[in-house]
């Protein structure tokens, strides 16, 4: 238990140094993007005086290290600066569109985590036959898709040709749960077949493995029933690798939904960070960044951890 | 006492105006008997975005000022044909030589929230755009203003530092909103317009509903609108076929054929005044070579360079920036045709050889890299061999436009011929992207802003486009239309000069059906 402990503490602080390097590597990004940011704000009123004073207001007079520290020491605190295409802050900017981003990062996973065990585990009892490779092909073939292009096509087929679904994922504050799930069909699933096949394969490689084992085939030769011994026997092995594919699914789908926002129109975290970009708003773009990047370590942490509580063997690397 | 040619000709633009005024009016009441009351309209514009509010200094895109124009009105408006008619300002004239305008009010006007408009209101809305440190659109639009106070409940004076002919029409700019004075809560969106504010959620959607009390005949149709802000316009599209949305802003020009065979769908063109010229320094080598940019000028097709790279939506420019549809437009200047020949002879006389580099990216229009492709095309049947320099989207106007001594450019519709060439090619205008400086010009300039005789102003005019096209450095093949798509229920569609009928379309149209 102790060790479990140590590990956890130990993965943790590696958690954090990982996020620090990411934010001064997100805070650079930014700062060697082209476009002045003042003259961006500005738009067409742009003179060389009124650029010089917006920068000052702005404080990007100051050297990068300065800047980087203040903003390093707000994000800990919560503050994440003003928005400077509306003075507004920016945590409420993202607070008012983080929720919405995780419900369809939610739907997304209510789809895709069922789906690929269940095609993975179908591929992998059915190994090497022909449902094998049509399931492979046909993921395989949705991977290679951008995901907008999977996002229109499902448009067409849905909404224009067939009609069942709205093209638009536009909620009102009154919207029912059916209208909920109606708007989020489309892009959840579009963002589960972009996954599909990877979070598929890996599935199949796994449960694969454990029925190439030795005491699987001890347990076939003693002559259990192939129930009890992918219940007993199998499964348990196969949860610490499925557990750290469904987390990592999970936090692909936060941060996938980007250009799946942009295509349904639907106003959450994704869209924000586009118009952020678009408009040069950079402590919208460097809190929107660090948001996604903390869900993605947070992400891999649990996913290491869960895996090792699942399998006490690696609590002993040998 | 001796007829004063003034006087009379200001009577006459009193009578004008009200001619023009009650011709607005008869022709509103009878509009009323054709639109059907009822529904609910979704309406879709890009330009949005999460840091918006609805105080008018702040609005810079189609979307905002589609949403201007529902819940607001200014004093005068641009109608059809382009012609400036009374708004909130019943009448108008001007005194002094131009220098100061009196504009009678409308009474009995009342904003949503009941309160009744007066010249308080008008002063204090127009003053908003005109503080020192204010970043409003409008800032230089009324920069000629020096000073508005009211002159009774009912009357506004405006006077002007020098005479200024286009006052009316510059005040129908959609930042320009009449609202109540000291408002604070910008977002409520309390103005006199057709439609009052329901629910604004920033970058995302306004709710609005008919305002019962609306005094223009004629207009405001619906029972409800929302705006969506859509900035994906294959996302616009969409939804306009699936019929979630029933007016798109700025349809893509290559989808256009294929949505015109939807019979669900009208497909509507906007011809404004925006251009998309090529600009170089004329100061500059070798573009400083009068000869080199003449060859230049020569050396493109532009009918098919509008067919094939716009797919035929746009007219045909003329190397200045003032559009056909302007009515200073001068149709007395020959248009320059495509000269292979005499584009080589020139080029060879200029002196200059070797490659022409210009810097091009998708920033200024999506078409641009095509454009450019084009053109080298047909410059290389002259001997010219133009370089394609692709900068990247981002920081291409910081970086590109105004530093690059030849490159693409674009430039979107103004409410006048006189602040188009202002802005552009007056000498020290700071957007002056062909850096000419020509000091004919400027006094011509100077002297139309002032004169109030609509034949002189159109002879200066036409002298200023005539020096453009001949010494300027403004190769322009084109003046682009935009291309709005409806849902083909709907009716009254009047074109304006912006999107989407002058961006009123929520106010004048209907569902037939």
């Amino acid at each position: 238990m102790l060790e479990l402990v140590v590990i956890l503490v130990r993965r943790c602080a590696y958690a954090a140094l990982t996020l620090l390097a990411v934010s001064m590597l997100i805070f650079a990004g930014t700062e060697v993007l082209p476009g002045d940011v003042a003259q961006a704000v500005l738009g067409q009123t742009a003179t060389p005086e009124t650029v010089a004073a917006l920068r000052k207001e702005l404080g990007l007079d100051r050297p990068a290290a300065v800047r980087y520290m203040e903003w390093i020491g707000g994000a800990l605190q919560g503050n994440f600066g003003k928005s400077l295409a509306n003075a507004m802050p920016v945590a409420t900017l993202v607070g008012e569109r983080l929720d919405k981003t995780l419900i369809l990062a939610a739907a997304a996973g209510l789809i895709s985590v069922p789906l690929s065990l269940g095609l993975g585990v179908v591929a992998a009892l059915y190994r090497e036959t022909f449902i094998d490779r049509m399931i492979s092909a046909v993921t395989l073939t949705f991977v290679s898709f951008p995901e907008f292009l999977i996002g229109y096509a499902l448009v067409i087929v849905f909404a224009v040709e067939l009609g069942w679904l709205p093209a638009l994922s536009n909620l009102r504050p009154d919207a029912g749960v059916w209208q909920w799930v109606r708007a989020l069909t489309l892009p959840a699933l579009t963002l589960s077949l972009v996954m599909l096949a990877h979070t598929m394969r890996l599935t199949r490689t796994a449960i694969v493995n454990v029925l190439s084992a030795d005491y699987i085939q001890m347990s076939e030769i003693k002559g259990l029933t192939p129930a009890r011994i992918i219940v007993r026997h199998a499964l348990p092995n196969v949860i610490g690798p499925l557990l750290n594919i469904v987390m990592l699914t999970l936090a692909y789908l936060v941060v996938g939904v980007v250009v799946v926002e942009v295509v349904f129109n639907y106003s959450g975290m994704g869209k924000l960070m586009v118009d952020a970009v678009t408009n040069r708003d950079m402590p919208l773009v460097q809190a929107c960044s660090l948001l996604f990047s903390t869900v993605y370590v947070v992400c891999n942490l649990l996913a290491d951890f869960l895996a090792i509580v699942a399998n006490p063997r690696l609590l002993h690397p040998k | 006492m001796q007829h004063d040619p003034v006087d009379s000709s200001r009577r006459n633009f009193l009578a004008r105006t009200a001619a023009i005024g009650a011709a607005a009016m008869a022709a509103g009441s009878a509009r009323a008997q054709t639109g059907r009351r009822g529904g609910r309209l979704v309406l879709a514009a890009p330009g949005g975005s999460a840091g918006d509010s609805l105080d008018p200094r702040a609005f810079t895109s189609v979307y905002h000022g589609n949403i201007a124009y529902a819940y607001g009105n200014c004093l005068t408006e641009i109608g059809e044909n382009n012609r400036v008619v009374p708004e909130l300002a019943e009448s108008w004239e001007w005194q002094d030589g131009g220098k100061r305008w009196l504009f009678e009010l409308r009474r009995g006007v009342t904003f949503h929230n009941g309160k009744t408009m007066t010249s308080a209101d008008v002063v204090w809305s127009l003053n908003l755009h005109r503080t020192p440190d204010t970043k409003s659109g409008a800032k230089t639009l009324l920069s000629p203003i020096a000073d508005i106070r009211a002159d009774g409940p009912n009357r506004i004076v405006i006077e002007l530092a020098a005479p200024y002919v286009d006052l009316p029409q510059v005040l129908s700019d959609w930042h320009l909103l009449i609202i109540p004075a000291n408002t604070t809560d910008f977002n409520a969106g309390i103005g006199t317009g057709p439609f009052a504010v329901k629910r604004f959620v920033p970058g995302q959607t306004v709710e609005m509903t008919r305002n019962p009390n609306y005094w223009k005949q004629g207009r405001g149709y619906f029972n409800e609108v929302e705006m969506l802000a859509v900035n994906d316009a294959a996302a616009r599209v969409n939804g306009l076929v699936t019929g979630e949305i029933h007016l798109a802003e700025r349809i893509d020009t290559k989808t256009v054929a294929l949505l015109s065979r939807n019979t669900q769908l009208v497909v509507h063109r906007t011809v404004t005044g925006g251009y998309r010229p090529f600009v170089m320094h004329c100061d500059t080598a070798p573009f400083d070579n009068p000869d080199l940019r003449r060859a230049l000028k020569l050396a493109i097709d532009r009918e098919d360079y509008v067919k094939r790279v716009f797919s035929g939506f746009g007219r045909v420019g003329n190397d200045h920036p003032i559009a056909p549809v302007d009515p200073m437009f001068s149709a007395a200047i020959p248009q320059r045709m495509y000269d292979p020949d005499q584009a080589r002879s020139l080029y060879r006389r200029s002196g200059h050889s070797g490659p022409i580099v210009i810097h091009a990216s998708e920033a200024p229009y999506s078409e641009a890299i095509d454009a450019v492709t084009v053109y080298k095309e047909h410059a290389a049947k002259a001997g010219i061999d133009i370089q394609i320099a692709r900068e990247p989207a981002a920081g291409y106007w910081s970086n590109v436009w105004l530093k690059k001594p030849f490159c693409v450019s674009s430039w979107g519709a103004r409410p006048t011929a006189e602040i188009v060439l202002a802005t552009a090619f007056k000498s020290d205008a700071p957007f002056n992207d062909t850096r000419w400086k020509n000091p004919e010009f400027d006094r011509l300039l100077a002297q139309a802003r002032g004169e109030f005789n609509d034949a002189r102003r159109k002879e200066i005019y036409h002298r200023c486009q005539l020096l453009i096209h001949e010494t300027g450095g403004c190769l322009n093949p084109i003046f682009n239309d935009f291309v709005d798509g409806a849902r083909a229920n709907l009716q009254g569609w009047i074109p304006g000069n912006h999107g989407l009928s002058g961006m009123r379309a929520a106010e004048r149209m209907w569902f037939a059906s």
